[in-house]
């Protein structure tokens, strides 16, 4: 684009044509107030809070008008002042903006505009209708009466997160925001990703789990990435002394440019399950506490012959620990290579015009990806096909949904394509034939667990079930159906919760839970990432590698031990 | 003298097929002639004929704009004279059937008007120029036949033909026509931005959502004439290098939808619409000109009616303006190119390209050219659809055309534009319509609505009414129209009702001020205009409400003083009776009294009274 010369505040500058005035004004340090637009999101100009003079006749809004050559533009003046200051007396009379009874008050973007532009009364009275709230989501709480009608909750949720669930019904006054047409909010469409609550500027979205604990200006920021799956999505996570506030998108990071899904930002948080907190020894039957060296030793013990299965979460850090405890015998709980080789990456999602989805529920997995095709898909830029059998929730977002047995039409139908992306996980072994013969298609392979491909770097082949009289060690956060992969066999599990399932185990040994430890993975796209720890676990509990340097400590004093008793006899 | 019309319609009687022997009979059923009973009138005269089998033919049409007269019906003779009668019910069927048409005696004091003689109503077409109207209320709207023999699809053929598309847009712009839809852009210069916009697609579009309370022009001619706004946007399809369109009409407009569908299904099978367009009745240039047009109905919504928002509603999507630039002509439905123009504005085209752009500048004043049609109401004499050359003064159309004001009360305002527009003083009449003098009073020149109001109507009543509508039409979308519109309804509402303030008329200019100049989209930007111009012409009326507590014209019920006229008061208790505050004493056949403390303004007593006792002041 060819640059401009453009004059703000009498200061003379040159940016590219076709940007917004408000974009150019930031790129030079010129402040014009804010409220509807969002970086992340397209111009709106609803509030019209940014207006300036930009030429002649009526103020406009910097926001949504683009630059022209030779304009001059003026972002203060009393006029441009006045009309300011009254928008936000419209907005604060328009619903009910008692900031000291407000879960948002001191983190709200309107409250911080009212003190920074100087509102100190309230020239309408304010307030005198109740609007709904909506409270049957199990994360989000809406409240309609702090709503300002900016529709940031609305743009995120078609325009980044692909999932059209909010709306706004009636008109003028009597507006509202709408959910999937008037359902309850737990009842509707909506996926959980949480990106309206995290770009709505007041208080009428309202992270549940965060109200009353804290502002976001009282907590940590930390960076992170999610590995609840090997999309691995950037994360802020704000934390206030050892609790987890809240948990966004990072608008800054490649991979997922915000957009995250209920996994991350939610389901760790309300997971209910008992932890465990210090290791438990079945002693004749009854579960007995054990201290860190007696667990150690007792593992120690148990080394010869031994052999450890785990699951595709553990970081390539403690894989490595195990590694060097068990040598080649680590073995992993889920298949680790691809039925195909994968030939796309994420970024090949952002220009394909056609996506054959696979046996893959993108609204309840891998949830970023799922938002990266359908905010294409949705809108019509490209195409949905999806193939599967049974239930799959993308099914409403597409005319094109075929069963497993009518994959020829599903291919009939991509071949229209000019860029197509196949998306897949398990794939039958008929299914991959099929697709192996589409070689102009590109392949995106969902890597079963977060850190399956780091499985795969170390050599890590999956377990095959067998009886026998071996001593098993299962590690992982999800361990079910122990018993029935090796029966007869002694039983460790290494894992964060006491859950049922794990008591089948002779020895139960507590390590960090998610947000407890830190290490690193490798994504789908192949890249090196690296999760942070943000709290710290209780007591007892001990990473993966730490239990593997007490284990190998008991082993050597053994050894030693042993060596002794050698030598004396 | 002959009125143009009339003189038209003498030869259509041959082209409509007419012979020399029957009557052709023709029945105005334009939704305002349906309304006033027109398909009960048809079905009489149908009864009557055939009962007497007389040859004759029975037709309909659409508005001829005596909408004061109707239900109307014309009756020609072999020779040409025309007979209206205006007024006519079932019940006059019969004595029509029997004089006129069984003894070919005109029913003479029925006759509203007539080839043979001058009547009182032929005024109301005198100062009339009719080229958007040219063929309402005298052609058969369904009938192609009839719209052909009035040299329909002749300008379409000679732009095909003879001209090339660029030409087509010059001879636009030389006539100077403006977009009648509102803001008066040149129609021309819009159509050479979205010729010149780069795409291989590009849209037409036909915006005839008309949602201004009160005016039906649009509608007139869409029920009245299809084919000519049909034919106008394909010629300017052709200029502009469109092969898609869409004519976007208002839901509650079924007989405009229902000729439409007609029309295009006609135009299709007679080749004016479709693949290769006049393909074999043009030999010089094998014609490469195809367009599909489709007609959307309205999503009922006044906003639906702003360019961009009807836009988003074509695509399926809320009906919410959007950002401009960029503006249609470069990215319009679906991103491609488009363009977009009132009902009436295409209805200008076909007879601009057959006379000539010369024969239309040479119409109106420097800067507005061509006539305008107006849908004339409220307390006018003659309310009805008229179209005038563009320079005509106010007082001209209200006084000449319009006959003054009905009762024989005083003109105090004509409220122009509708909600958008503003309401223009009696001591403004000379003003002359035209864009600049129109704006310049602070109306606007609008799609066409002309409300006519007399000295009973309160002013700021009238700016609460048009506010009370945009305010509930706002699409919620910019803070200034959703929450500033509400805020100044609710002071002009409390000002009606006695309860205004010292320090309102500053608030309401300030809130207005903001609205106007912030707003988004053009509801928002002109809604204030009917309390600006009634603040600047009628600012006294609004003190008398806050200060004094009155209302000059006698129209808000809350500020009215009830007194009981002594003189008249026979003492019945009826208003006593009735008074739900016990407000009104007194003892029977004595005069009675009102206790002003415990008023309540109901009116409850002026309803009971049967002597008319009760005054209000
Ligand atoms: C709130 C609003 C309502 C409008 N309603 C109509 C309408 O009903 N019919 C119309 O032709 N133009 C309407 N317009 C104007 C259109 O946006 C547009 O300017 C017009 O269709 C262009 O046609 P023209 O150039 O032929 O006038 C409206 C504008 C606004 C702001
Ligand atoms: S939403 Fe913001 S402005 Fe409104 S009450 Fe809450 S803190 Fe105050
Ligand atoms: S949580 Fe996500 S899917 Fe649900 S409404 Fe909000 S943005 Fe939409
Ligand atoms: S809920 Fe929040 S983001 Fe959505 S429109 Fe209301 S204030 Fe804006
Ligand atoms: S898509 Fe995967 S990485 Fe991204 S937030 Fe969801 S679970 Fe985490
Ligand atoms: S001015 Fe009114 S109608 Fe127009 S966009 Fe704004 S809120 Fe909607
Ligand atoms: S920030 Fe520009 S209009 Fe809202």
């Amino acid at each position: 684009m060819a640059l401009v010369k453009i004059k703000i505040d009498g200061k003379e500058l040159e940016a590219e044509e076709g940007k917004t005035i408000l974009k150019v004004a930031q790129a030079n340090g010129i402040e014009i107030p804010t409220l509807c637009d969002h970086a992340a999101l397209l111009p709106f100009g609803g509030c019209r809070l940014c207006v300036v003079q930009a030429g002649p006749g009526a103020l406009k809004p910097a926001c949504a008008t683009p630059i022209a050559s030779n304009m001059e533009v003026v972002t203060d003046s009393s006029e441009i002042r006045e009309a300011r200051m009254m928008v936000l007396q419209l907005l604060f009379g328009e619903r009910n903006h008692y900031c000291m009874v407000c879960e948002s008050t001191g983190q709200c973007e309107l409250q911080d505009l009212g003190y920074k532009l100087g509102l100190d009364h309230f020239e309408f009275f304010p307030y005198e209708k109740r609007f709904s709230e909506d409270v049957t989501h199990p994360y989000i709480l809406v409240d309609q009466n702090r709503c300002i009608l900016c529709r940031r909750c609305v743009r995120a949720c078609a325009d980044v997160g692909g999932h059209w669930v909010l709306g706004v019904k009636n008109r003028g006054y009597e507006s509202l925001i709408d959910i999937d047409m008037d359902a309850p909010f737990n009842d509707s469409s909506c996926t959980s990703c949480g990106l309206c609550v995290q770009v709505c500027p007041t208080g009428a979205l309202v992270d549940k789990r965060a109200s009353y604990l804290g502002r976001k200006d009282q907590a940590d920021l930390i960076l992170s990435r999610c590995d609840r799956c090997p999309v691995g999505c950037g994360l802020e996570v704000y934390r206030r002394s050892n609790y987890i506030l809240k948990i966004y998108g990072d608008w800054n990071c490649p991979t997922n440019g915000g957009v995250t899904c209920r996994l991350s930002r939610y389901a760790p948080l309300y997971d209910e399950r008992p932890r465990l907190s210090t290791p438990k020894l079945k002693e004749a039957g009854v579960w007995t506490p054990a201290s860190a060296e007696k667990t150690a030793r007792w593992m120690a013990g148990k080394l010869i012959n031994a052999e450890v299965v785990v699951e595709g979460s553990l970081s390539n850090e403690d894989l490595a620990a195990l590694k060097s405890l068990f040598g080649e015998r680590v073995f992993s709980l889920q298949d680790v290579a691809p039925p195909l080789p994968a030939t796309a990456k994420l970024q090949d999602l952002a220009d394909a015009d056609t996506y054959l989805v696979i046996g893959v529920d993108l609204n309840r997995e891998y949830g970023t990806v799922g938002s990266l095709i359908k905010r294409r898909t949705i809108p019509g830029t490209a195409k949905l096909i999806l193939v599967d059998d049974g239930f799959n929730s993308l099914a409403a977002s597409t005319d094109f949904v075929f069963s497993m047995e009518d994959l020829d039409s599903a291919l009939a139908e991509a071949r229209k394509g000019r860029k197509v992306v196949i998306v897949y996980s398990h794939l039958r072994e008929t299914v991959a034939e099929a697709l192996r013969a589409e070689s102009q298609f590109l392949r995106l392979f969902l890597p079963y667990e977060s850190n399956t491909l780091g499985l795969a770097q170390a050599g890590i082949g999956p377990h095959i079930a067998a009886d026998s009289e071996r001593t098993v060690f299962f590690v992982g956060e999800n361990l079910r159906d122990l018993k029935s992969r090796v029966r007869g066999a002694t039983l460790v599990a290494l894992t964060p919760f006491e859950t049922d399932e794990v008591k089948a185990a002779d020895l139960i040994v507590p390590i960090p839970a998610v947000f407890e430890s830190e290490g690193s993975f490798i994504s789908m796209d192949g890249e090196l990432l690296r999760k942070e720890r943000i709290l710290e676990p209780g007591e007892g509990v001990r990473s993966v590698s730490a239990w593997v340097a007490l284990v190998e400590a008991q082993r050597l004093q053994s050894v030693v031990a042993k060596g002794k008793q050698g030598g004396s006899q | 003298m002959l009125p143009g019309a009339i003189m038209h319609v003498a030869g259509s009687y041959h082209a409509a097929g007419g012979n020399r022997e029957g009557l052709i009979v023709v029945v105005g059923l334009g939704s305002c002639g349906i309304a006033a009973g027109g398909q009960k009138v048809r079905s009489a005269l149908i009864e009557a004929i055939e009962r007497r089998a007389l040859p004759i033919q029975l037709r309909e049409t659409g508005c001829v704009g005596m909408c004061y007269r109707e239900v109307l019906v014309d009756v020609f003779d072999p020779q040409g004279k025309r007979f209206t009668y205006g007024n006519v019910t079932p019940e006059r069927v019969e004595r029509l059937a029997t004089d006129h048409f069984e003894s070919g005696r005109p029913v003479r004091e029925w006759l509203v008007r007539s080839s043979e003689e001058s009547l009182a109503d032929d005024s109301f077409f005198a100062k009339q120029k009719r080229i958007v109207l040219r063929n309402c209320g005298i052609i058969d709207p369904e009938s192609l036949a009839e719209y052909r023999a009035r040299d329909g699809y002749q300008a379409l053929e000679k732009a095909l033909r003879r001209m090339q598309p660029e030409e087509v847009i010059q001879a636009v712009r030389d006539s100077g026509l403006r977009g009648r839809g509102g803001a008066g852009f040149p129609t021309g210069l819009k159509w050479q931005f979205a010729r010149g916009a780069k795409g291989e697609k590009k849209y037409l579009i036909c915006n005839g959502d008309e949602g201004d309370p009160g005016a039906f022009m649009d509608r007139s001619v869409l029920e009245g004439d299809p084919h000519t706004v049909i034919e106008g946007m394909l010629i300017a399809a052709y200029g502009i290098g469109a092969d898609e369109g869409y004519l976007y009409v208002r839901a509650e407009y079924p007989l405009a939808v229902r000729r439409l569908r007609k029309a295009i299904a006609d135009a299709t099978m007679a080749g004016f619409l479709g693949e290769h367009i006049m393909g074999s009745m043009l030999t010089a240039r094998g014609s490469e000109f195809s367009f599909q047009l489709h007609v959307k109905e309205g999503a009922g919504a006044f906003v639906c009616g702003e360019e961009t928002a009807l836009m988003a509603s074509i695509e399926g999507q809320r009906g919410m303006p959007r950002l401009r630039p960029p503006f249609p002509a470069t990215s319009g439905l679906w991103g491609k190119p488009t363009n977009i123009n009132n009902v009436e504005t295409y209805a200008n085209i076909p007879w601009i390209l057959l006379h000539g752009p010369q024969a239309f500048a040479d119409l109106g004043t420097e800067k507005s050219k061509g006539s305008k049609v107006f849908a004339l109401a409220g307390k006018i004499a003659r309310g009805g659809l008229v179209e005038v050359p563009m320079g005509i003064t106010i007082g001209e159309v209200i006084y000449e055309i319009g006959g003054g004001i009905k009762d024989g009360r005083a003109f105090k305002a004509v409220q122009m534009g509708g909600p958008s527009g503003g309401c223009i003083p009696a001591s403004l009449a000379d003003t002359m319509i035209d864009y600049e003098s129109v704006t310049q009073t602070g109306a606007i020149m609008g799609s066409g609505g002309m409300v006519v109001l007399d000295e009973t109507a309160c002013m700021v009543e009238i700016a609460r009414f048009f506010l009370d509508f945009t305010q509930k039409e706002s699409c919620g979308k910019c803070t200034f129209c959703r929450i500033g519109t509400k805020r100044m309804l609710e002071i002009l509402t409390r000002i009606t009702q006695g309860q205004g303030q010292e320090g309102d008329i500053e608030l309401l200019y300030d809130l207005a001020d903001k609205v106007k100049t912030s707003s988004l989209c053009g509801l928002g930007q002109t809604a204030p205009n009917p309390v600006l111009t009634t603040l600047r012409y009628f600012r006294e009326e609004y003190e008398a409400h806050i200060r004094e507590k009155r209302c000059p014209a006698h129209y808000c019920r809350k500020l009215l003083v009830y007194r009981i006229d002594s003189d008249l008061c026979t003492g019945c208790t009826a208003c006593a009776r009735a008074c739900p505050t016990q407000a009104i004493s007194g003892v029977v056949k004595q005069p009675h009294l009102i206790d002003q403390a415990r008023c309540i303004q109901c009116g409850s007593c002026v309803a009971k009274c049967r002597f008319d006792a009760v005054k209000t002041q």
